[in-house]
């Protein structure tokens, strides 16, 4: 499922493994793949990868975004935005493009193009 | 002009034949020049400085290994005279790195004199080429001023400004051009191991311009493999402050 967190290292991206906290405000121009604990907020104009042992208590901007652990926080994706089935999202979704895999938690409401509805748990 | 400044260890005798061969390459190729022999008691940097003051001096050619490249990196970098390497002996990994052969071949990459600017990192007001490792130990990372990053438990920290992965060490290129430092977390595991050769997930990698390392005890934390005491490490980068002659199989 994961295999950019090597490439996200190669090519100048960031990695914040497992068994790391992050705190404050994390911003990056590259890839970012996150493993490990996040709080304060997550800027990347890149690709964000969160994987299933995340845990995000951020507001979360991205390029592009796959998602398979836990974002809490309003999570704002201006390309396209990819809820794996482990995910868990509490807060509002923002994103041009977005799929939603069966076994996804959103409890936000969901903005697309402007349209803005709410979503209920999946 | 070049400037050779030779090593204490390469004046030993075992050194002497292949220390031939380089001054007669040198002479063939047409870039022979003054030579300086370091002591116990000749420091290379305040030499460097005079016969530089004196003029003349285009290129200061570190004779030697790694500890030979610290003893002129402030100086070089300070009077942005261009470094060049001749590696002999052990512990040449920052010529290796460069894509410079040991010994003679070194000579045909010195007149080829593919010039490269590089970043220098900076610890403590002391410049680094490849990197510093910090053992493991309880420690907090200062990201840029604007966040910081805790591993939960023991982690080993490795700020790398050039490096590549060889049977020792494994991990991404650290381009040496690109403006940013590496900083790349290990954690120990339970089970007294480090998870980051057991698995990719286990390291951290995070790209900077400057962050600050605060380890609850004092530590002796290794800089271009040169041991360096205390619980505070400042780090910075210099954009393009080493002009150094590179060969065509440099890493980066």
């Amino acid at each position: 499922m994961f295999n950019k967190d090597q490439e996200a290292g190669k090519n100048g991206g960031t990695i914040i493994a497992q068994g790391v906290k992050v705190e404050g405000d994390f911003v990056s121009d590259g890839n970012v793949v996150i493993e490990g604990e996040v709080s304060g907020s997550v800027k990347t104009s890149g690709f964000l990868e969160v994987g299933e042992a995340a845990k995000i208590k951020a507001s979360v901007s991205a390029g592009e975004a796959l998602v398979a652990g836990e974002v809490l926080g309003n999570l704002t994706v201006s390309g396209k935005l990819d809820l794996l089935e482990t995910s868990r999202v509490e807060g509002d979704i923002e994103a041009s493009i977005l799929s939603v895999a069966p076994g996804a938690k959103i409890n936000g409401q969901i903005t697309m193009n402007g349209k803005r509805s709410v979503e209920p748990a999946v | 002009m070049y400037l050779y400044v030779y090593d204490a260890f390469v004046q030993d005798r075992r050194y002497e034949k292949e220390l031939q061969k380089v001054e007669n390459r040198l002479t063939d190729l047409g870039i022979a020049g003054k030579i300086v022999r370091l002591g116990l008691f000749r420091r290379a940097d305040e030499f460097i400085r005079d016969e530089v003051r004196r003029g003349g001096i285009t290129t200061v050619v570190a004779v030697g290994n790694d500890a030979t490249v610290r003893q002129i990196i402030d100086v070089v970098a300070d009077t942005k005279i261009v470094l060049g390497i001749i590696p002999l002996g052990p512990e040449n990994r920052i010529a290796n790195l460069l894509g410079l052969p040991e010994g003679e071949a070194a000579c045909d990459i010195l007149s080829a004199r593919i010039v490269e600017a590089i970043d220098a990192g900076v610890v403590n007001n002391k410049r680094f080429v490849c990197g510093v490792s910090i053992p493991a130990a309880k420690s907090e990372i200062t990201c840029e001023g604007n966040y910081r990053v805790t591993p939960q438990g023991r982690g080993t920290i490795e700020v790398r400004n050039l490096f590549a992965p060889d049977e020792k060490e494994k991990g991404p290129i650290s381009n040496p051009l690109d403006g940013r430092l590496e900083a790349v977390i290990q954690i120990a595991t339970a089970g007294g191991g480090f998870s980051f050769w057991k698995s990719v997930r286990g390291e951290s990698i995070i790209p900077l311009r400057s962050l600050e390392v605060r380890t609850q005890e004092p530590v002796t934390a290794l800089m271009d493999g040169v041991p360096v005491e205390g619980t505070r490490f400042d780090f910075s980068v210099e954009e393009k402050i080493l002009k150094v002659i590179t060969g065509k199989s440099r890493v980066f």
